[in-house]
């Protein structure tokens, strides 16, 4: 049985253990260790709703689903695999289902605002926002694949497995993702919009 | 494949660092000399660097006491014994698929001694050790179903949904097992074959009212028919305004809310 164990005491150790050690301990029971994976991981999961149109709220709401399903599912974590994938995996599924409940309302941005503003928005460089317009105007399926490619930093066949589909479809589909931006970002800049 | 295409697929590897093994090293100064000579490639490594370079959004502390309120809460509830702990008297889990083994094994052992003793007993007397065997035998039954709906493995914990519903009578044990399935459970197959378990069971209120609370649970669409189904079979009155509800809400499968509009439909409910 496992007992309630203040976060404080998740120590040094824990910052010394791979994810995959984490999750392998947290799926044996010893769930404390989660606080670990959460604070590595909650940033870029929360960036990674931001950039697929959620609005803050909504991808902090995600964020929590998130963890609250790794804890639900944790006995189907397969120890020495990699976490951010099946977390990715989660992560995607927890959207779709928000999308899918969420229909008709107004907390998901469709149109896409981007809401991960730097901190200093008058500092901030044209051509990033250009870049995030042209990117919050690309496809669902195109836009998911880049961030999932270029900002969650995962491989080919990592997205595979969590889009579902073969690693060569993978490259094929972030190949053609990328060249989309680049037209929506010149004719963007073309336009002189901002 | 083309160098173009080439370079394409070590792009993302480039900017996620993976081409400075040592070993990649070959790699990483083919790409360099073809993003030299080659306009468009240079542009899609030029595109992917200024992807890189976007802002990303700080968490907020928020967010880390809200999940450690969630992971708090959530320790308490383990701490607390289960139902699962409670029947075995607090025995740890890992031994609890050994000890329905051996109760099993107790119980076949058992009948077979009075089968045996049973040849030269009174009648009488030979029903009632018949009957205390069955109880116990149906008892040890129980424990194994219970067990097999506890396995990390989708397959045993079908098995155990399917032992469940061959169990005579109505032992709460396993209707608050098969409805903690139905509900919890992260395999579609076993959670379908739980509401087949609980369908056969569903002459029981505590079944059906626990049948309708799972039902805004349940994200596959399969199950969800299958709940329709088994409410249409029951007419139970207090699932109507739940098939009403889902007939218009767009959230729901088209298929699932045109199954609620056909279930309403149907005879029987007045």
């Amino acid at each position: 049985m496992v007992g309630t164990i203040p976060l404080a005491m998740v120590g040094p150790d824990a910052a010394a253990m791979d994810d995959d050690a984490l999750m392998s301990a947290v799926r044996a029971g010893q769930v404390n260790l989660l606080a670990e994976l959460f604070e590595r991981h909650q940033r870029p999961l929360l960036n990674y709703f931001l950039r697929l149109g959620a609005t803050r709220t909504a991808g902090e709401d995600l964020v929590q689903d998130v963890f609250v399903r790794i804890l639900k599912y944790r006995a189907t974590y397969r120890p020495g695999s990699r976490f951010a994938t099946w977390m990715y995996y989660i992560a995607r599924n927890a959207r779709l289902d928000h999308l899918h409940k969420r229909r008709g309302e107004v907390d998901w941005d469709e149109a896409y605002t981007p809401s991960f503003e730097p901190a200093d928005a008058a500092e901030a460089a044209q051509e990033q926002r250009l870049l995030a317009l042209a990117l919050a105007r690309l496809p669902e399926e195109k836009r998911e694949i880049l961030v999932l490619s270029r900002f969650q930093e995962l491989r080919h066949e990592e997205i595979g497995a969590i889009l579902g589909c073969e690693t060569g479809t993978v490259k094929v589909r972030v190949h053609r993702a990328l060249r989309e931006l680049r037209d929506a970002y010149q004719e963007l800049v073309q336009r002189g919009e901002a | 494949m083309s160098a173009c295409e080439r370079a394409e697929t070590l792009l993302p590897e480039f900017f996620q660092g993976d081409l400075e093994a040592p070993e990649r090293a070959e790699e990483r100064q083919w790409l360099r000399q073809h993003l030299a000579a080659c306009g468009e490639c240079a542009g899609a490594a030029e595109m992917w660097q200024r992807l890189g370079g976007l802002p990303a959004a700080a968490a907020r502390p928020q967010q880390r006491q809200r999940f450690e309120e969630m992971l708090a809460g959530y320790q308490a509830a383990l701490a607390r014994p289960g139902w699962w702990e409670r029947l075995l008297g607090g025995a740890r889990l890992a031994w609890a698929p050994v000890a329905a083994a051996l109760l099993l094994a107790a119980g076949a052992g058992l009948g077979w001694v009075a089968r045996g003793a049973g040849r030269a007993a009174p009648a009488a007397a030979t029903s009632a050790q018949v009957a205390a065997l069955q109880r116990e035998v149906e008892a040890t039954r129980q424990l194994a179903a219970l067990s097999l709906l506890q396995q990390q493995s989708a397959n045993d914990r079908l098995q155990g949904v399917s032992y469940s519903s061959r169990l005579p009578g109505n032992d709460p044990r396993i209707e608050q097992a098969l409805l903690h399935s139905l509900e919890y459970d992260p395999s579609s197959e076993v959670r379908l074959a739980a509401v087949d378990a609980l369908a056969r069971r569903a002459a029981q209120p505590g079944i059906r009212s626990g049948l309708v609370a799972a039902f805004p649970h349940q994200t596959s669409p399969l199950v969800q028919v299958a709940m329709l189904d088994t409410f249409v079979e029951t007419h139970d009155q207090n699932a109507r305004p739940l098939l009403e509800a889902v007939s218009r809400d767009p959230a729901y499968n088209p298929q699932v809310r045109q199954h609620a509009i056909w279930a309403l439909q149907q005879p029987g409910w007045n």
